[in-house]
């Protein structure tokens, strides 16, 4: 382990006893608690950390921040890799792993770096331009061979084994940033008593004050931060969330929020999520996000050891780290004084501080060159010195191995832009400054503008007491403490003129000050053109440190202010979020939630193969040990139902209580055929249209009573009916008087059907039921009990067309219930039957489902026109009636069987007479259901013809282009089975 | 409800088993997750203009003032709570209670309808120190003190499934309403939810 050359004696808040190992493309280091990953580089005196997105040039630290544009790591190994980390925002951890990006075969040797020299050739629009033709290169040639060269790190390539959750939160006053102006916020509406959250995406409360040498009160203005936090901290109504970044903003005062709850550990402890995302809601919000400073273009200040001014006090002052030995201050503002202030006082040899201004307001401590430049900077993998160009433009080489750079501020005002506001130019600051702010936001401190820590104060507490009173609390700004002097004030330039080399303005993207020229030159010189054309401001740092640099040499260009050029506006999120975050809880398994049926585990226990149905899980067969097709498991199925008799769970059918005097009312008006006249203790098969006359739904009603009936719907359409029902209750005939209860998972249901199910069930029924078809004949619904005292419903309805029972019980019964059947059908051999085998006997029988109930057939399409009563109005009834819905070449519901009983049929498959050419002119209609038939033997096959009902016993071709079939057919009755019905009359 | 020698099955099924999980805890237990199988479940939807009538009614035989929003009353074992307008969940506690929902039916025969939905919800009460935090993991409403107190009632979703929820006293304690079939998913969402605290089932 090394020993931290570059850690300063002293200072710092950092927890110098004790030690954390860490490692860096395999070399191990220290670092202690408090350490970020690149204040422990930098203490360890790595300054190269990584390699340039498109030209592969080495680079090092250049922030101490959010705005990092190129210290991109990759974290971690294995599952839990996570490339793009910014080094300078992950807490360091014992056993940290992290490796660079983009290079190969090693940081320091990469081969790729000869794009650095080609650089002259790849310039913006490169790619565009070169890689045209032929055109069959571009996926397999260029594609893959600029996929390797450019990018960042690579995706972790097994499943992530952590999990992530989301939260909601609710507050009166939400504070965005902690530094000076968020604490006084949040203790200004925290102490009135309004229930504040402070979100803070840094791991230490503080902000700024972490990093500066201010005073306040005079006394060091990190005395003033502690005490602040410790009384935050025992507020009840006051909610501290560190390692929270607040990406986004929305509508209605909803903030989105990330938590890295675990990502400082190696691991997550246990039942820990990684990260949490929170959905916050907050009567008022106060932005106080602070400022990002901005660097300068000249050539080769992309070097490693050029770094931002403020990140440079934040190394010293926070992390008790030397970036350098000996530095040269590059400043347009007041920062670089205090900059050179602070590494002098930290041990740092200033060899001289380099001021644009020509009256920059002095400290005789340095050497001093007053409007000045530095030219370019010099080194190979780093800085080893500058060429300054003085007033008089005399140029001084000057050795140096770190430059700092200081060229005003950047409110941080991303939030304010959310919901569609502009923010504005301020010709004072030479910065964008919050505009129209959203609803219930207000900005304090640096993010909306004045950069001092006495503005910062007096708007945060002001800010503060006006969210609280907004929110209905009394609030007065407290004292205000005594700020000690700063200043920040800048006269930016934005590149250095009349200087040779690469001079990047998008530090992450690669993009120079030369790009941006020849986009003007070419024509791109709108901010939103130069954007697209250079790509500056796309990486993922979204041009933080370059977006305003690149407007300001725009204007330069053009001559134009910068408002005439473009402003910058920004979307969610403020900095990148991972999708497991978002996700939450809800991947995998449990991606959506599940219904489960009461017999699921009974199903389980029999080898049940289970598909989703919407939400519910059914299952498709039982699979019998030997079994190895699912066909076998459905034919064995389906026969046994036709033979003897079978089970299948219908629980999942939605199930509607219907209840008051207007019940049969309501049912004809939603029903196409008549219900009023339905007796009590009948069930009967419905079927319901939309209001542009196409088939909805359908299922069996029953009456339970004078007044009370139970509606069926399929189990896709079970809440879609409901919520038809309540609209035509609630809204459509305010004047019925009838209500509906959802009682679909009160009822576990299942049908009994085959030959042998009134003996099945009449070995269930308690007495004195009676069962007999005479008592009990087709059609009969009743209450009854069953297995000693189990209430239960029984109707005697059938989809199998067999004689067949839907026996409903209380749920709690459900499980106990179906094994009672099954005892009870066990010597007849009862065989449960799943949603395939119920598929194949309903296509026997001709009766429509899904496919056919498709929202493009008619009542009349599925041969169901007997069924209306013209007499009566029902919904749906008018617009069924339309001239191109009843024209009688309309397709209509008719069955085909293949003339070789060998061929397979396939759903989908088009009809095209047979000779004729297979076009969509020639399209007589299509087939939607097809199953092996085993009582016939063959397949077959249920769909929609024209003039159909006039074709049965002609030939068609059934057409299925997907899979390159063409099946000629015989036109046949959909009925296949028993068209006489009699076995379900039995 | 007659009773059966068939055996009433849970619909959290085996999930549910009664002991401490998740993280390590000392003293009173953050959360602690109850089924509440022993409840009757009525909804009860008024006649058109009844409501009034059906408040007399209610009054009279057992002291509750039917709400008219989003609130639960409670007495002996019997809770109204309103879940839309002229719509109520009446619950009864026991089989004593259970009787007077009878009668209560009986009485309001022709001014409300009554369905049973027993065994159509899955009822869990949830209390401890730190249950709102977990709730606060898939459920968006404010259970704040200052903003959701006892005798409040809401219907929401919650970690994707329709819930009702109401607060039965400042421990806090919640009770949770799910439909039935959700209740495997809805065990799972609200135990993982829990475990960083560490829970009791009882």
């Amino acid at each position: 382990m090394s020993g931290q050359p570059f850690r300063l004696a002293q200072g710092g808040i950092i927890d110098r006893t004790r030690s954390l190992s860490f490692s860096f493309d395999g070399k191990t280091y220290s670092g202690h608690p408090g350490d970020t990953l690149a204040s422990a580089l930098l203490a360890n005196g790595v300054r190269l950390v990584g390699r340039s997105f498109k030209y592969h040039r080495p680079r090092g630290i250049y922030s101490a921040g959010v705005d990092e544009p190129n210290a991109l790591t990759e974290m971690r190994t294995g599952a839990r890799l996570e490339p793009n980390t910014r080094a300078t925002m992950v807490e360091l951890f014992h056993g940290l792993e992290a490796s660079s990006q983009n290079r190969w075969p090693s940081l320091a040797f990469d081969i790729l770096s000869v794009n650095s020299w080609l650089s002259p050739f790849l310039s913006a629009g490169f790619y565009y331009k070169t890689f045209m033709w032929p055109a069959s290169f571009w996926k397999r040639v260029y594609e893959p061979l600029i996929r390797r060269g450019a990018g960042l790190g690579s995706a972790a390539r097994e499943p992530d084994p952590d999990h992530y959750e989301k939260a909601f939160a609710h507050c009166d006053v939400l504070v965005i940033g902690s530094g000076p102006a968020g604490l006084m916020a949040a203790l200004t509406a925290g102490r009135a008593g309004a229930r504040v959250i402070l979100a803070e995406q840094d791991f230490e409360l503080g902000g700024r004050l972490l990093s500066e040498r201010l005073s306040i009160d005079s006394r060091p203005a990190f005395d003033w931060a502690e005490r602040t936090i410790a009384e935050l901290e025992i507020m009840d109504n006051v909610r501290l969330m560190r390692r929270t970044t607040i990406f986004g903003v929305y509508d209605g005062g909803t903030y989105g929020a990330v938590e890295q709850v675990s990502d400082h550990l190696a691991a997550p402890l246990p039942h820990q999520p990684r990260q949490r995302s929170w959905r916050i809601v907050a009567k008022r919000a106060v932005l106080a996000a602070g400022a990002l400073e901005r660097g300068i273009a000249f050539p080769n200040n992309d070097l490693p050891g050029v770094m931002l001014g403020s990140a440079v006090r934040s190394y010293v002052n926070r992390f008790g780290t030397a970036p350098g030995r000996r530095a040269v201050v590059f400043t347009a503002s007041g920062d670089g004084w205090d900059t050179a202030r602070d590494l002098a006082a930290s041990g740092v040899h200033v060899e001289a501080v380099v001021d644009a201004r020509d009256q920059a307001q002095g400290d005789p401590q340095f050497r001093a060159f007053s409007g000045a430049v530095v030219e370019r900077a010099k080194g190979w993998q780093q800085i080893d010195g500058v060429i300054v160009r003085d007033a008089k433009g005399k140029r001084h080489k000057i050795a140096c191995d770190l430059l700092t750079l200081s060229n005003g501020w950047n409110p941080t005002l991303h939030l304010t832009c959310h919901l569609g506001g502009r923010p504005g130019w301020n010709e004072a600051l030479q910065a964008f400054v919050p505009g129209s702010v959203p609803k219930g936001m207000s900005v304090a401190g640096a993010a909306a503008g004045p950069l001092t820590l006495a503005a910062a104060l007096q708007t945060g507490a002001n800010l503060g007491a006006e969210a609280a009173k907004d929110a209905g609390f009394t609030a007065s700004p407290p004292k205000l403490p005594q700020a000690g002097q700063d200043s920040a004030e800048a006269s930016p330039i934005w590149r250095v003129k009349n200087a040779k080399g690469a001079a990047f303005v998008d530090i992450q993207n690669d993009v120079t000050t030369k790009d941006v020229e020849l986009a003007v030159r070419e024509g791109y010189g709108q901010s939103e053109h130069v954007k697209r054309y250079t790509t500056l401001g796309m990486g993922t740092d979204q041009g933080k440190t370059a977006n305003v640099l690149a407007l300001g040499l725009l204007s330069e260009l053009t001559g134009k202010p910068v408002p005439e050029i473009g402003t910058t506006g920004f979307r969610p999120p403020f900095t990148p979020v991972t999708w497991g975050a978002l996700a939450g809880h809800h991947r995998g398994p449990e991606f959506r939630p599940k219904r489960l049926p009461p017999s699921h585990a009974w199903a389980e226990e029999n080898g049940a193969v289970f598909a989703e149905a919407g939400a519910w899980l059914r299952a498709q067969w039982y699979r019998r040990p030997g079994e190895t097709a699912w066909q076998d498991s459905v034919n064995r199925e389906a026969a046994a139902v036709r033979r003897s008799v079978g089970l299948c769970d219908v629980s999942t059918l939605g199930k509607i209580d219907i209840q008051g005097p207007d019940a049969a009312e309501l049912l004809d008006r939603v029903y196409i055929n008549r219900f009023s006249t339905l007796k009590v203790g009948r069930t009967r098969y419905g079927l319901m249209l939309r209001e542009d006359g196409f088939a909805m739904d359908d299922g069996t009603t029953a009456r339970l009573g004078e007044q009370h009936f139970i509606m069926t719907t399929t189990t896709a359409n079970a809440g879609k009916v409901m919520q038809h029902l309540e609209f035509c209750r609630q809204v459509l005939w305010r004047e019925l008087d009838v209500r509906l209860v959802s009682v679909s998972d009160h009822w576990a249901q299942y049908a009994v059907a085959g030959p042998r199910s009134r003996e099945v069930l009449a070995k269930l029924a308690d007495a004195p039921f009676d069962i007999s078809s005479e008592a009990f004949p087709y059609m009969a619904a009743g209450a009854l009990t069953v297995c000693s005292g189990v209430p239960a419903r029984l109707f005697r309805v059938t989809f199998s067309g067999e004689l067949a029972y839907e026996l409903a019980v209380p749920a709690r019964y459900g499980d106990a219930v179906v094994r009672a059947i099954m005892k009870a059908g066990a010597e007849f051999g009862i065989t449960p039957y799943g949603t395939e085998a119920l598929n194949v006997l309903r296509i026997e029988k001709g009766h429509p489902a899904g496919p056919e109930l498709n929202g493009q057939t008619t009542a009349r399409d599925l041969g169901l026109l007997g069924m209306m009563k013209k007499d009566k109005d029902f919904i749906g009834k008018i617009l069924a009636d339309r001239p191109a819905l009843v024209e009688p070449s309309q397709p209509v519901l008719i069955g085909v069987k293949a003339v070789d009983p060998n061929e397979t049929l396939t759903a989908g498959s088009h009809f095209i007479p047979v000779g004729a050419m297979t076009v969509t002119a020639n399209d007589h209609g299509y087939l939607t259901s097809v199953a092996w038939s085993p009582a016939l033997g063959h397949d077959i096959g249920i769909g929609f013809l024209a003039d159909g009902r006039q074709r049965v016993g002609e030939r068609i071709r059934a057409v299925d282009l997907l899979r390159g079939r063409d099946v000629e057919c015989e036109v046949a009755s959909p009925v296949f089975f028993d068209p006489e019905g009699a076995r379900a009359r039995a | 409800m007659p009773e059966s020698s068939l055996p009433a099955i849970s619909p959290f099924g085996a999930g549910l088993k009664p002991g401490r999980f998740g993280n390590r805890f000392e003293g009173i237990s953050p959360i602690t997750i109850a089924e509440r199988a022993d409840l009757t479940l009525c909804i009860m939807s008024a006649a058109s203009g009844k409501s009034g009538a059906i408040a007399e009614q209610v009054e009279a035989l057992t002291g509750l003032i039917l709400p008219a929003g989003p609130k639960r009353v409670s007495e002996k074992g019997l809770s109204l709570i309103g879940t839309a307008p002229g719509q109520w969940l009446a619950i009864a506690d026991g089989d004593a209670t259970r009787k007077t929902l009878d009668k209560l039916a009986e009485a309001l025969s022709g001014l409300a309808t009554i369905a049973d939905i027993s065994d159509g919800k899955a009822v869990l009460r949830v209390s401890g120190p730190r249950v709102c935090d977990a709730l606060a993991k898939g459920c968006s409403l404010d259970l704040d003190p200052r903003a959701f107190k006892p005798g409040d009632a809401a219907t929401t979703p919650v970690a994707l499934i329709d819930c009702q929820i109401w607060q039965i006293d400042d421990t806090p304690s919640y009770e949770l309403a799910v439909p039935s079939s959700f209740a495997g998913s809805f065990w799972h969402w609200l135990t993982s939810s829990s475990a960083e605290f560490g829970y009791t089932v009882e």
